[in-house]
């Protein structure tokens, strides 16, 4: 007795007996893992689907009531087993590329010629790393994702990054499935699960031996606590069960992983993958009518029962199991929620981790959003510069929360353009990111300094005072949003102001003051550069009060056009002091001039070379009147000396100064290096205002 | 040596040959190539069929269209390309000079030279 049920194959509505049924089944289901390598291989597999549809269409014509097991034989031995089919290979797919290639590999069992390491798009868990490996090296991809699991674990999620970067770098492709021996859970001999039997089929030892292999640290535990050999030492005992309990704990996790990543082998086909047996319909048949267990049997018990004596007894084991099979469900749906919970906290951390930075991105691109005029010095720069932001930054972020959104609600896409679309858009915007790099620092690579003589007041005067009459610098701009102290600078479309106005006092050549002011700017030519310099703007007046003083009056910042772009522009003001000559600072210039240093030079070693000077960073104070000694250093005229800093030393070429008049000034006597002081207000107190 | 395999081995060069020929003679569908071929003598199994049809499509050398057919859903009638055509009379051309040379070489030598 055999149930003949109706099936609708390749568009026609057919009567076949069930048992039929299962071997065309298990014949495509054959074919399609032989036609793997196949590049067409699913249009292949319809081609075939619709000529056996047409010829069982033809035999019910003929009068056949339905399609018996005997008419697939048929037709199978006309279309061909796998194995035959293996024999009688007419090209190989790669003979068909390249003309001239041999005919010697044939068959189901000759791996890839050449591997290559890609993502696997076709038998994928998370991001087809795991199975990629597996490809590429050749073994059941299942080893690979336990190895990655539990690495995962021992190192703290530093494996697991390593498998999100592999998942970013390494392209996806349709790889062929692996073929050959597979890890599976074996469902007809179980205790729990199946793994154990599962792992010692795949390696052709007894499952007890496996058993006792998870259970061995647990066992050794009970053994050695009963014999008591530790009565002794108690730290033994300690170490002990420290080591063989964390041991069994690892067998039991290593357990738990295999539960989960491990598939059942429920057919008769995964079965033989499970013995590592070469699969061919023949050994299917003789598998099934061995009396091999798979889920329809299980369905149609009764009629098995009733034919075939020798299966009764099977079927009551399988009855058994199915009871069982009820009651593990459960917890495995437990450990699986488990699973999920872990699997969300891990990567929901990191989408939001990404959408926090990316939030902080765009908040920052909106502060610094006025700053924009001054930082492309081109139209293209401005282009590579926004996408950069949006492909290089904005895509991947994006595409991982989708990514982890369709996740988390199961749906998987049905096709790869959109990771295709997202990893093309951030590869653009790397390309965006180097050329934007590459053109800005093409931007720094020349500075020029343009220097401007201020013309000083003829007097008799032998005192300068150097005052700032100008308000302090602010912001003059409508984002009262920005926090902190918005002094020390302005921005408007057309200019940024900077107030940090390099101060340097040098003794003069002559008997005269002389004050420099040194622009400075950067750009992609020595053109570039100095145009940039000369565009900077700053002013400084000076007058003689009273004859007796020439009074310097800085300007409170430099502005810099929009136009000519943020270049690491500065300004330095270079006040020459003639020996004997008084200089004193108003306060004004520490308190509007955000940063700033008196720098004096010194020669440190005659001996060599006469001109290797050194520069010490001079800390002045306020209304403070300082002398320029002969020796070329200042000295307030209280005689309590300048605060020396020597530990702050830049070399730096000298800038041309006024022409020298006398010759002899310039050698100026060896210097004394005064000693550190450390009282007086701190160079980030200074920076800070 | 296995005979099987030699033969085997044979029967594999000129079958992608003889399927072209069917074709050529007039568009055919996978069943008509299949019964030509064993009306002639020539045992194939339809399952290296397919395969091969779709790889000679696949490499531009044969197209296909859809027929209606009296009996159910529409089948594949396969023609050769312009391509297929040249790839043909190259292939003719080899089994001539292949036969004319197999021929020759079997034939036993007048032994009174």
């Amino acid at each position: 007795m055999k149930r003949i049920i109706t099936i609708n194959l390749s568009g026609r509505v057919l009567q076949i007996e069930e048992p039929a049924y299962e071997q065309l089944q298990q014949y495509i289901a054959s074919l399609r893992t032989y036609f793997s390598k196949e590049e067409s291989r699913e249009e292949i597999i319809n081609d075939i689907e619709g000529r056996i549809a047409e010829q069982f269409y033809g035999l019910i014509q003929q009068g056949a009531a339905c399609i018996t097991e005997e008419h697939l034989y048929e037709i199978i031995a006309a279309m061909g087993k796998p194995e035959e089919l293996a024999d009688a290979e007419i090209i190989e797919p790669t003979a068909m590329q390249e003309p001239g290639a041999s005919f010697s590999q044939s068959g189901i069992n000759t791996g890839t010629t050449k591997r290559e390491f890609f993502r696997d798009a076709n038998s994928k868990v998370l991001g087809g790393v795991a199975s990629g490996i597996a490809n590429f090296i050749g073994i059941d991809p299942v080893i690979i994702r336990v190895l990655f699991v539990l690495l995962s674990f021992s190192s703290f999620g530093i494996v697991a990054l390593g498998y999100i970067l592999l998942w970013i770098l390494v392209p996806a492709k349709e790889l062929e499935d692996y073929r050959g021996r597979r890890f599976y859970r074996n469902p007809d001999d179980r205790v729990l699960a199946g793994v154990a039997s599962g792992i010692a089929a795949y390696f052709n030892v007894s499952a007890r031996n496996i058993r006792l292999l998870f259970l061995a640290p647990l066992l050794l535990q009970i053994l050695f606590s009963i014999l008591d050999i530790f009565d002794d030492s108690a730290i033994a005992e300690i170490l002990f069960n420290v080591s063989f309990g964390s041991l069994f704990g690892f067998s039991v996790i290593l357990y738990i992983i295999l539960w989960v990543i491990l598939p059942t082998a429920e057919t008769s086909y995964q079965k033989m993958e499970m013995r590592g047996e070469t699969i061919n319909l023949e050994r299917i048949r003789q598998y099934v009518s061995e009396g091999g267990v798979n889920k329809k049997m299980e369905e149609w018990g009764k009629d098995v029962e009733l034919t075939a004596k020798q299966l009764s007894a099977r079927v009551e084991e399988l009855a058994k199991e199915a009871k069982q099979k009820s009651s593990t469900s459960k917890p495995l749906r437990i450990i699986g929620l488990f699973f999920k919970i872990l699997f969300v906290l891990f990567f929901g951390g990191i989408a939001i981790v990404l959408l926090i930075a990316l939030l902080a991105l765009l908040f920052g691109g909106i502060v610094s959003w006025p700053l924009q005029h001054y930082i492309w010095s081109s139209a293209q720069q401005q282009v590579l510069a926004w996408a950069t932001f949006a492909l290089f930054l904005l895509v991947p972020v994006i595409g991982f929360i989708i990514w982890l959104i369709r996740r988390l609600i199961n749906t998987k896409a049905g096709h790869t353009y959109l990771s295709w679309t997202f990893g093309g858009l951030w590869a653009l915007g790397w390309v965006a990111l180097v050329l934007f790099a590459s053109s800005i620092s093409k931007d720094f690579r020349y500075q020029e300094k343009k220097i401007e003589n201020i013309a000083m007041p003829t007097t008799s005067a032998n005192k300068m005072v150097v005052t700032v009459t100008e308000p302090e610098l602010e912001y003059s701009g409508s984002f009262s949003w920005i926090d902190g102290d918005p002094s020390g600078w302005d921005l408007t479309p057309d200019t940024l102001k900077l107030s940090n106005i390099l101060i340097k006092v040098e003794p003069s050549r002559d008997s005269s003051y002389q004050v420099q002011v040194v622009r400075v700017a950067n750009g992609k030519d020595e053109q570039d550069a100095s145009e940039r310099a000369s565009a900077i703007r700053y002013q400084i007046s000076t007058s003689a009060a009273g004859g007796q003083q020439s009074v310097v009056d800085l300007g409170n910042g430099y502005s810099i056009p929009a136009s000519s772009k943020y270049r690491a522009q500065e300004v330095r003001v270079i006040l020459r002091v003639p020996v004997g000559g008084r200089i004193s600072f108003d306060e004004s210039v520490r308190s509007k001039l955000s940063s700033f240093e008196v720098k004096i030079r010194q020669r440190t070693d005659s001996k060599y070379d006469r001109y290797d000077w050194t520069e010490h960073h001079f800390r002045y104070r306020s209304n403070i009147e300082y002398i320029m000694g002969a020796d070329g250093e200042l000295k307030s005229a209280d005689g309590s000396g300048p605060a020396l800093e020597s530990m702050n030393i830049e070399l730096e070429p000298p800038i041309p100064p006024a022409p020298p008049i006398n010759k002899e000034a310039m050698l100026l006597p060896r210097s004394k290096i005064y000693p550190v002081q450390v009282n007086g207000p701190s160079p980030l107190r200074l920076l800070l205002g | 040596m296995n005979i099987d395999n030699t033969q085997s081995q044979m029967r594999k060069g000129i079958l992608e040959f003889c399927i072209l020929s069917v074709i050529k003679r007039g568009e055919s569908y996978p069943g008509d190539i299949v019964d030509e071929m064993r009306a002639s003598g020539l045992q194939i199994l339809e399952g290296t069929l397919y395969p091969l049809l779709t790889r000679l499509k696949n490499a531009e050398m044969l197209t296909y269209r859809w027929v209606e057919s009296p009996s159910g859903p529409p089948r594949k009638y396969f023609s050769l390309t312009e391509k297929g055509q040249l790839f043909y009379q190259e292939l003719g051309h080899t089994w001539e000079e292949l036969s004319f040379a197999v021929n020759k070489i079997i034939t036993p030598k007048p032994t009174n030279l």
